[in-house]
């Protein structure tokens, strides 16, 4: 071999050598555009966006995880154009999966990663302290709502591995459960600021009146769940609820919502905008009585979220009212149908006597012709239909856009107080007048209705509590409530198998009939009874996703299904 | 000779260009030969020394260039005339030695400058060849292995209209002029020249054509003979990629090979979704596809020009192994051209195609779908939705518009308008270019390509379409007999150019005109088309379009492979060093343009009611790819006896591979015009801005030894060993082996005397291990072991965008890499000739380590991680076959390909789910298996209803009745498990089965004709469930075909009654999911190439003129035709595909 071949060879070998040697340390490859948990959890900021992650699950008005008010068609007092609700008529079977039980558990680790990882956090120790109350505010409205359709469910209280045993965790009373909402809920009532503390930034956070209120509506269910099972301890928890609600009623930190320049009108205008034409929210500051509210972007160009309730729901009727809610409605004078002079059921000559006399509210939830409404072709006078078309939460001048931005209340002031007054009443099958007086008519007298008195009942032959509930059912529909009441007042399996009417027909106000059915004595039908059943034994607690069984044979379905 | 006919000469035999090529190519060809010529600019010596027996000219020239720096310019087939010289000249002068050399052959030279030029010696006069005499010339022609006589062997004497086919014994009979040169050309033979001196008999030896056994098979890191494979490894031939009106490669590969299946998305130009997979799916994870190198290095076939590629090998089997942790799925080596030693040559080949849309639905009249819609409400107990006046306004095209003063509430809108033919074209066009040039000399040899392709889409206005323009430069460049270069450089650009909202998918532009009203008008009435109402999303597809905006992409990648060979340094051995760059950059600018909707106020004045795509706004997206590729690579040749042979490679690569992207987007532009992210409106409202920067690199060692004895029995053995940055530290590295065998039986003398017309027969099996590494995309996966935090939604508070971060997967704390290990069995077999030639495998691979996400109760509250705790078993067979002869005149050849794969979960630690729809894993199932209901027809009477098992409370006569499988009388779903799943039944999976594909062709007097059918035998789809049935939601329309629905007078509708939110009908069962097998007319082609002595009086060596088609014809096992049988499984509202017919022209200068 020449020199220049012995040359070429120790060049070749020493270049190779070299660019073995440089490339091995590039195995160590890092993301660079990732958090990682070992970078994570240092600052309260952290803990703040972990937390801001949770308000994600509130449900809403719109959108894939938010359902609330939509839940109110499982109940009797809503219904659909686009067809009947499979629970409301009993016709659902045992899913497959469940998207609230998935939802619920993926909330409850969100939660329990929290309380894991803020150890290492370093900061004020008031935010830290806030911050872990709002994730123990959020594990609890998730438990509340696995329990409320489950019944019994597994307790999860930290994070998972693939390895734990708690995977396949039986479920536990409901009893256990309910007490570590009541432990979780205590936690963030003491943790979190007030209402009034809250700064304008954070508006839309937990406060301490959230949790407590959010304390009544899960002891008010539980109380009266068991009360009308017989089972005798609901007294401790028609306490609980009783003590939440106090704390809050003796607080200056709510009050029922006026509208400043119509007071009339102020049950309208708590469900549209402070301002229709900027589009802006009420917050605290121009209104008390919500206790938390679902927030939602500022307008089109701020787009952060947005849901589209309005045409769709209310307008076209994707949820809309009953008959069976609007015969609910008191006349003027207090009283109901077939008691009140009033009454005119029996001779409704056209849609709007339905109207006449009734609770101001009834005009204030829905259409009433004339009333103007958005269209494809403008805003045009709202022509009566055989449903009764809502308002709340439709704002007319949003129609053409399908995009809202109003704020959903989860939470208001008006729920308190009619928790306090059915948890009063139901602890001693007695309410006084005093107890009557700083809740029930409260919320009366806002909309110019009588008082409720003792005397009223016994002189009118009323039965409080069915009062005391048409209240609740009143202020609170397409609120997502009463679907829930029926299942702890132990009255679905009367009231749901019944037909689901709608309004009469009028043919000088309505376009001409439709292919409809009409009951004797002129309601048009939505749903037959003969399609319409609840099974006690069966109904009051919603299927386990068969899935879930499959997967864990330490789980148990409900009975019935 | 006319002075033509001189011309085409002398252009063959010159370097210099005549000036009728275009001036580039001119200047490229200058640029070269000066770079030749630079190298050899030393002086040497003209005297030579030469010494043998029966030398090839080419091996004398290359002695002669060697001692005395002259080079040689001549055309390869010349010398194929030409006879050996034997020499024993010393210290000749050059001079002299060229005219011995020459004094016998057909040839002679002239010196020029140290160049000399080999010219032919019947490049005389026209005047003299009239004088020459005519001689008769018999001859015999015999294969040259075999020494049988050949028939039907075409004899033509060059340059004259003069020829003759041989006969049944091989023998033939010609008048001449005397000196002629006969060209003899058989189809599967290399056609030669023989020349002839004076009459009398002439024997004629043909060879066997390289695309035999001979021909050079390219394998992992390497070449190696077709004779010496030892694995299951398919070519395509490369005719199958040329002349096709396609975009990409991918696309022209279909139905080439046995098991391998080439599927797309959708038809949408640009935005195909090409994708390849061999032998079935191996995993549940990835896309099981195969991995590509081009030219050595890994690369994506769908940035290739299909015109640019030389070879295509697949590799199914262990053969693949050698590219370990990446293999899994296969390997397609592919090779582009590269230039020759020889003259230049130009070619030209242009297409134009009209493409015609199919599977578009056909709609109804608006009155007809309100009728419709009022009997699916009736049938689920709601009111109508239309009165019969609103109904008779539809009819009416006076009543379009309704506009009551008295009663507001009838306002509307009762048009009868089908904007499908108003949006969609019927046909469009596409366009595809290529010119390319090769050439060289000895030490340098060239191959340049350009290329580009245009096609536009279905939407007769608006942004649809895609073009694509590449170019090429392979150059190989030998320096001294050590050291040479290979140098590939290639870029290629795509811009596609769509809507700027999706076309695609449920609420896509194409769901717009397809489902919703066809009542609603696109403008405002009155308003002279210059409005657009704002009727739900009616106009939107229209506005959209219109003035929407647009989404256009670029995707710009330059690719380089630079390869050092050094050979000669050490006997026997070979280095090759490889380093190729390749960039990739992405750029994509959304621009979603604000439109108003109007209406009429109550004083019936205009104004506008909303806006789509309020706010307006801007996103770019800017990607780049770079990844490195760096490869050192040995060879050695060791001959350990004269008949067993050893070759060994040995091998190193490093990879690394960064994707770095920005997206910025910008709402609320000032200017509704100019989209800029900086022309925001408020400062309140800043840009969004995110990246996304993805890494991982490999280090690989791997060998082969390959070892042949007396070329019949073969042996070959690979190991890779992969460490890679995607595995947790401790998993990092891992070693994958391959062995195989094959035995040539043929070439056993005792074969051979039993049955002589067996040119080939080798049995072969191989076993190796592969891992599967390709978990999703390169950019995807690379941090897997890490436990990382997403960003969740952002929540309002104050009105301010809040963001959030959450644990949405658990990390894979040991995540190591599938193993595949495969076994193959397979028969290579050439009989007559190599006339017929055929090759079956059998295959079993089994993947024993699968990762899967674990089934886990959803208490967990987070997405389990992927875990190896799964196996799958894939086997299957394929064969093809081909013959290609000849029947006097005609030529003709036939391939067939059919193979077939199943797979099946054999252990699966996890938690077993099944559900209805398409379930990933059950065991004992093939991977994406559909379970659903049996359906048993409609119920036709309410006490079929209350008879059977209870379905669904809504349940009535004209529903889907399904089986009631375990008999406890209700339809469910048991609890989901594989001992109880209730009436669920497996209804097939979406896998295709018996892939076949045909390719017949035959030629004939310059015209030439081929087609190629290709299909699957059995596959089974679900449609998507929202479309299916009309009135799923109130606001999906029926379709013409929906018009066949029951009725107690047509029980045996194709369709259930109709009923509003009619999901009972819907759910997963054997009445809608369908058989896609089909088989297609994939391409037929028909050529005619215009006779020599036309062409090359125009200075064109070969013209032909071809009409082709796409997908010509479809018959399909599919009922619901609206559906094509190549739609992915439940795919909704899908771009349609097109058939193509096309003219186009191959030109070669």
């Amino acid at each position: 071999m020449k020199i220049h071949q012995y040359l070429y060879i120790v060049g070749i070998a020493t270049a190779t050598t070299t660019g073995l040697m440089s490339c091995n340390k590039d195995l160590n490859q890092l993301p660079q555009t990732t958090l990682t948990d070992a970078s994570y959890w240092k600052s309260t900021n952290d803990l703040e966006l972990a937390c801001n992650y949770l308000y994600s699950y509130l449900p809403g008005l719109g959108g894939s995880t938010s359902i609330e008010p939509y839940e109110d068609l499982m109940s009797n007092i809503a219904f659909s154009i686009n067809g009947a609700d499979q629970v409301s008529n009993g016709s659902r079977l045992a899913p497959a999966t469940d998207d609230n039980w998935n939802g619920d558990y993926r909330l409850i680790r969100a939660c329990n990663n929290i309380f894991e990882h803020a150890g290492t956090v370093k900061g004020d120790t008031a935010a830290i302290v806030q911050y872990l109350g709002e994730s123990h505010f959020f594990r609890a409205w998730a438990y509340f709502d696995l329990v409320r359709r489950f019944g019994d469910v597994p307790l999860i209280a930290k994070t998972l591995t693939l390895s734990d045993t708690l995977l396949y965790s039986s479920r536990i009373n409901r009893e256990v459960v309910i007490d570590s909402i009541y432990a979780d809920l205590r936690y963030a009532a003491a943790h979190c600021p007030l209402l009034s503390s809250l700064p304008a930034a954070s508006y839309g956070r937990i406060t301490s009146i959230a949790a407590l209120a959010l304390e009544s509506r899960v002891a008010l269910f539980e109380g009266t769940w068991n009360k009308f099972r017989d089972q005798s301890d609901y007294s401790k928890h028609l306490q609980i609820a009783i003590e939440a609600c106090n704390e809050i009623m003796n607080s200056t930190e709510c009050s029922l919502f006026k509208y400043g320049k119509n007071p009339d009108s102020s049950y309208y205008q708590l469900f549209q905008y402070q301002d229709n034409s900027t589009q802006e929210n009420y917050t605290y500051a121009t209104n008390h009585g919500i206790i938390l509210a679902r927030l939602y972007g500022q307008n089109l160009s701020n787009n952060i979220s947005s849901h589209s309730f309005g045409r769709g729901s209310a307008t076209d009727g994707g949820i809309f009212g009953t008959r069976n809610l609007i015969d609910l409605y008191l006349y003027k004078d207090g009283l109901p149908n077939g008691k009140s002079p009033y009454d005119s059921t029996g001779d409704e000559t056209s849609t709007a006597t339905q109207f006449r006399n009734r609770d101001p509210r009834m005009g204030m939830t829905y259409l009433e012709k004339g009333d103007v409404i958005g269209s494809i072709t403008g805003n045009i006078p709202y022509t009566p239909r055989f449903q009764y078309n809502i308002r709340k939460y439709n704002i007319i001048a949003e129609f053409a856009k399908q995009t809202s931005f109003i704020n959903f209340m989860l939470i208001r002031y008006a729920e308190v107080l009619l928790n306090y007054a059915e948890a009063s009443y139901e602890l001693n099958d007695f309410i006084s007048d005093a107890d009557l007086n700083k809740s029930v008519n409260l919320i009366r007298s806002r909309v110019n209705m009588p008082p409720l008195t003792n005397e009223f009942i016994q002189s009118n032959q009323l039965d409080m509590r069915t009062e005391l509930r048409r209240e609740r059912t009143i202020e609170l529909c397409f609120e997502g409530f009463h679907y829930w009441d029926l299942l702890r007042w132990a009255t679905a399996a009367q009231v749901l198998p019944l037909p689901i009417l709608g309004s009469r027909y009028f043919p000088a106000e309505m376009l001409s009939a439709p292919n409809i059915q009409f009951t004797s004595d002129g309601f048009s039908i939505w749903e037959p009874a003969s399609k319409r059943t609840f099974n006690s034994q069966r109904d009051y607690l919603w299927p386990l996703p068969t899935r879930e069984l499959g997967l864990n044979k330490n789980l148990t379905q409900n009975p019935g299904w | 000779m006319s002075s033509n006919a001189s011309n085409q000469a002398w252009k063959q035999l010159s370097f210099i260009a005549p000036c009728k090529l275009m001036p580039v190519m001119k200047l490229t060809a200058v640029l070269l030969i000066s770079a030749v010529v630079n190298v050899h600019a030393t002086a040497y010596a003209q005297k030579v020394t030469i010494k043998g027996k029966d030398i090839s000219l080419e091996k004398i020239f290359e002695n002669i260039k060697e001692q005395t720096g002259f080079s040689f310019i001549y055309a390869k087939e010349q010398l194929r005339e030409a006879s050996p010289v034997s020499l024993d000249v010393k210290n000749e002068d050059l001079n002299r030695v060229l005219k011995e050399c020459f004094a016998h052959q057909p040839l002679t030279f002239t010196i020029n400058d140290k160049i000399i030029v080999v010219k032919h010696k019947l490049f005389v006069p026209s005047s003299q060849v009239a004088r020459l005499p005519y001689v008769v010339v018999d001859g015999l022609v015999k294969d040259s292995a075999t020494k049988q006589t050949l028939a039907g062997v075409t004899i033509k004497v060059k340059g004259r209209d003069i020829g003759t086919v041989t006969d049944a014994q091989g023998k033939f009979s010609l008048e001449v002029p005397e000196n002629a040169v006969l060209e003899v050309s058989y189809l599967g033979y290399t056609s030669k020249q023989v020349s002839t001196v004076g009459n009398g008999v002439i024997n004629i030896l043909l060879s066997a054509a390289t695309t035999g056994l001979d021909q050079l098979v390219v394998v992992g890191y390497g070449a190696i003979k077709k004779v010496d494979l030892t694995g299951a490894i398919s070519t395509v031939d490369k005719k199958m990629l040329e002349n096709r009106p396609v975009s990409n490669a991918l696309n022209a590969l279909q139905g080439t090979a046995p098991g391998l299946v080439i599927t797309r998305n959708n038809g949408q130009p640009g935005k195909e979704g090409w994708s390849a997979n061999i032998r079935g799916y191996s995993s549940l994870n990835g896309t099981n596809s195969p991995l590509v190198i081009i030219d050595g290095v890994e690369g994506d076939l769908s940035s290739l020009n299909p015109d640019d590629i030389a070879s295509i090998s697949v590799l199914k089997d262990a053969a693949a192994a050698i590219y370990g942790a990446k293999s899994s799925g296969g390997v397609i080596i592919v090779t582009t051209k590269k230039g020759s030693s020889n003259r230049i040559k130009l070619s030209y080949t242009g297409i134009y195609s009209s493409n015609s849309f199919y599977g578009i639905p056909q709609r109804l009249h608006s009155w007809q779908e309100g009728m419709m819609a009022n009997i699916s409400r009736e049938n689920a107990g709601l009111p109508d939705a239309y009165t019969q006046q609103q109904l008779n306004w539809m009819k009416n095209p006076d009543s379009s518009f309704i506009q009551h003063a008295q009663d507001p509430s009838q306002n509307g809108y009762y048009y009868d308008l089908d904007q499908t033919s108003l949006i969609l074209r019927k046909s469009t066009s596409s366009e595809n270019h290529n010119l390319s040039m090769s050439g060289g000399n000895n030490e340098t040899q060239y191959f340049v390509s350009m290329g580009y392709y245009t096609e536009d889409g279905i939407f007769k206005f608006g942004p649809d379409g895609t073009k694509r323009y590449n170019a090429r430069l392979n150059l190989t460049t030998r320096f001294n007999n050590i050291f040479s270069l290979d140098s590939r450089i290639s870029f290629i650009q795509s811009e596609t150019k769509s809507p700027s909202s999706d076309v695609d998918g449920d609420y896509g532009l194409l769901y717009n005109i397809y489902q919703l009203r066809t009542m609603w008008p696109i403008f405002l009435p009155g308003s002279d088309d210059t409005k657009y109402s704002p009727t739900g999303t009616g106009a939107k597809t229209y506005a959209t379009l219109k003035d929407g905006g647009y989404d256009k992409s670029i995707k710009n990648e330059l690719n380089g492979i630079f390869t050092l060979n050094v050979e000669h340094l050490l006997p026997s051995l070979k280095f090759r060093a490889v380093y190729s760059p390749r960039l990739q950059q992405y750029n994509d600018d959304n621009f979603a343009r604000t439109i108003p909707l109007w209406t009429y106020d109550n004083a019936g004045n205009s104004e506008i009611a909303k806006y789509y795509n309020e706010p307006n706004n801007v996103t770019k997206t800017r990607q780049t790819v770079l990844a490195h590729d760096v490869q050192l690579l040995a060879d050695y040749d060791w001959s350990v006896a004269t008949d067993q042979h050893i070759h060994f490679l040995g091998g190193f690569e490093y990879q690394f591979y960064k994707y770095d992207q920005v997206v910025a987007s910008q709402a609320n532009l000032i200017s509704n015009e100019t989209p800029s992210l900086n022309l925001q409106a408020s400062a309140t409202i800043p840009p969004t801005v995110q990246d996304d920067i993805q890494t991982n690199a490999w280090i690989s060692y791997f060998g082969r030894i390959n070892y042949d004895f007396k070329e019949k029995y073969f042996i070959e053995a690979t190991i890779r060993n992969d460490a890679s940055s995607k595995l947790a530290p401790g998993h990092r590295s891992q070693t994958f082996p391959a062995i195989s065998a094959g035995w040539d039986m043929s070439k056993e003398v005792w074969f051979n005397n039993a049955l002589p017309f067996v040119n080939e027969l080798k049995i072969r099996g191989s076993w190796g291990e592969q891992g599967n590494a390709q978990l999703g995309e390169n950019y995807q996966n690379n941090y897997n072991y890490i436990a990382v935090l997403k960003q969740g939604d952002a929540y309002p508070f104050n009105n301010v965008s809040n963001p959030s971060v959450y644990q949405s997967e658990l990390p894979s704390t040991s995540l190591g890499w599938e193993t595949v290990k495969q076994t193959d069995g397979g028969i290579d077999i050439a009989l007559y000739n190599n006339r017929l030639v055929g090759s079956l495998d059998f295959f079993v691979r089994n993947n024993n380590n699968m990762l899967i996400a674990l089934n886990e109760p959803s208490v967990l509250g987070v997405t389990p991680s992927t875990t190896n705790a799964a196996s799958m078993r894939t086997w299957g067979w394929g064969f093809n076959i081909g013959w290609r002869d000849k029947i006097k005149e005609v030529g003709y050849y036939i391939n067939c390909n059919l193979a077939d794969n199943k797979n099946k979960i054999t252990r699966y630690l996890g938690n077993v789910v099944i559900e209805e729809g398409l379930n990933q894993a059950v065991p004992g199932y093939s991977i994406n298996s559909i379970f659903g209901y049996s359906a048993q027809g409609y119920f036709q009477t309410e006490d079929d209803v209350t008879d059977h098992a209870f379905q669904d409370n809504r349940t009535g006569p004209g529903d889907i009745k399904y089986e009631d499988v375990n008999g406890d009388n209700r339809i469910n779903q048991g609890n989901n498990t594989l001992s109880n799943h209730g009436d669920l039944v497996y209804l097939g999976n979406v896998s295709p089965r018996y892939n076949f594909g045909i390719t017949m062709g035959l030629n004939w007097n310059g015209f030439d004709f081929s087609c190629f059918l290709q299909g699957t035998g059995k596959r089974s789809i679900m449609l998507y469930s929202k479309s299916i049935v009309p009135f799923v939601e109130s606001w999906r329309q029926p379709w013409k075909i929906n018009t066949d629905y029951w009725t107690p007078t047509n029980p045996a509708a194709r369709f259930p009654r109709l009923y509003q939110g009619g999901t009972q009908n819907t759910l997963v069962s054997s009445h809608w999911v369908q058989n896609s097998a089909y088989v297609r007319l994939k391409n037929l082609q028909i050529g005619y190439t215009f006779p020599v002595k036309l062409t090359e009086r125009i200075n064109v060596a070969k013209a032909r003129i071809f009409f082709t088609g796409e997908n010509l014809f479809t018959a399909t096992k599919m009922w619901y035709k609206y559906y094509d049988p190549e739609d992915p499984n439940n795919v909704s509202f899908n771009y349609p595909f097109y058939h193509s017919y096309a003219v186009g022209i191959n030109l070669d200068f």
